[in-house]
């Protein structure tokens, strides 16, 4: 059973406050979508827009920004699978404007984990269908 | 109207794009530090590796096919290889968006009334040809951005913002040019949407104008041109 969990906003925040280049990163993106292509998962999931790499650091860490921090345990959640299940951060993801994008992704699972949200390995998976 | 466009409101545009381009450049090396490395502190494969791409000697060059090979290698690192049309787009988007207004006529006779000296010009004929180009390249973007999955899946009202940003200067430019409903309308425009251009680069996300040039060329990792010497700071 789950313990009730409740976000903590202010430390969310405070987090995002810390790093500032990874909201720098965030402001200079131009979603040119050109980064699509430098990772696997992205190429080997039939080409699947949630699996490119400006898509996962935009829909994860920029929604706490654009939200100030101010989110829902659900809407954590959702960033659980994007974060831990759709990106390695193998670091091969290329950005024609110089953009790190593993760091904005390990941003936002530093704070997902801070929240009591992170990847369950107990959990069974169902096996893919190839 | 017109005097008051390309006097205060330049200024005051061209100042807020300079201050505004001083601070972002000012931001970036505040978020990034000197970092060299250290080839001696490092194993003895890695370094020579290191040392090997510096200097890219993995292919030996013994005929020309050796050298059109290791130039297809080259280009198959990077944008053009991979993506020869995209690159092929953008490049001649981009380098139309900067030179353009340099070499425009009418741009020249107000720089040389104003501070005594022009750039070489294109004729009129040619600018307005690359114009319309650029305005057909405008809307291969815009399009893209709708249709393209992967770029529509992460496309803010920003991106448009910034794509609109760069392109009606240009059309209104074209549609004054060909004195397309009101001249006087479209000049007023098309000046109001240029000054409004300098002043979004700081802070939209046009800032990837002086973001690219310092990110490539400062910041060290494998897309660098040169040897870049930061890297970014973890946590500020």
């Amino acid at each position: 059973m789950k313990a009730v969990q409740s976000v903590d906003s202010k430390s969310i925040r405070k987090m995002l406050d810390q790093n500032k280049n990874t909201e720098f990163f965030l402001s200079v993106c131009v979603s040119c979508g050109m980064c699509a292509d430098s990772c696997f998962l992205y190429v080997n999931n039939n080409k699947d827009p949630s699996y490119m790499p400006s898509y996962k650091a935009v829909h994860s860490l920029g929604r706490l920004y654009r939200k100030k921090g101010k989110v829902s345990l659900k809407e954590l959640e959702d960033m659980k699978d994007l974060i831990w299940n759709k990106c390695v951060l193998c670091t091969r993801c290329y950005c024609p404007v110089g953009i790190s994008i593993p760091s904005m992704i390990a941003q936002a699972r530093s704070i997902c984990r801070s929240q009591g949200i992170c990847r369950e390995y107990d959990q069974v998976e169902q096996p893919k269908q190839l | 109207m017109y005097d008051f466009l390309i006097g205060p409101m330049l200024a005051f545009s061209l100042v807020v794009f300079v201050a505004g381009v001083w601070y972002r450049v000012h931001q970036f090396f505040s978020l990034s530090k000197e970092s060299k490395i250290d080839l001696s502190c490092l194993p003895k494969i890695i370094s020579d590796s290191i040392d090997n791409r510096e200097k890219d000697e993995y292919i030996r060059i013994n005929s020309a096919t050796d050298l059109l090979l290791k130039w297809k290698l080259r280009l198959k690192r990077t944008f053009l290889g991979k993506h020869p049309f995209f690159s092929a787009v953008t490049i001649i988007f981009h380098s139309i968006l900067i030179l353009l207004p340099i070499v425009t006529v009418g741009h020249n006779v107000l720089l040389d009334d104003y501070f005594g000296f022009s750039f070489p010009t294109l004729s009129e004929s040619s600018v307005d040809q690359l114009t319309l180009l650029f305005i057909v390249l405008f809307f291969f973007f815009f399009l893209r951005r709708i249709f393209s999955a992967r770029v529509r899946s992460v496309t803010t009202y920003r991106d448009y913002i910034a794509l609109l940003a760069t392109g009606l200067p240009f059309i209104t430019g074209y549609l004054a040019y060909h004195q397309v409903f009101s001249y006087d309308i479209m000049l007023y425009l098309h000046i109001i949407c240029g000054e409004l251009m300098l002043i979004a680069i700081p802070f939209t996300k046009l800032v990837h104008m002086p973001f690219f040039i310092l990110s490539r060329f400062f910041i060290r990792y494998e897309l660098t041109f040169g040897s870049g010497t930061r890297k970014w700071v973890e946590n500020s």
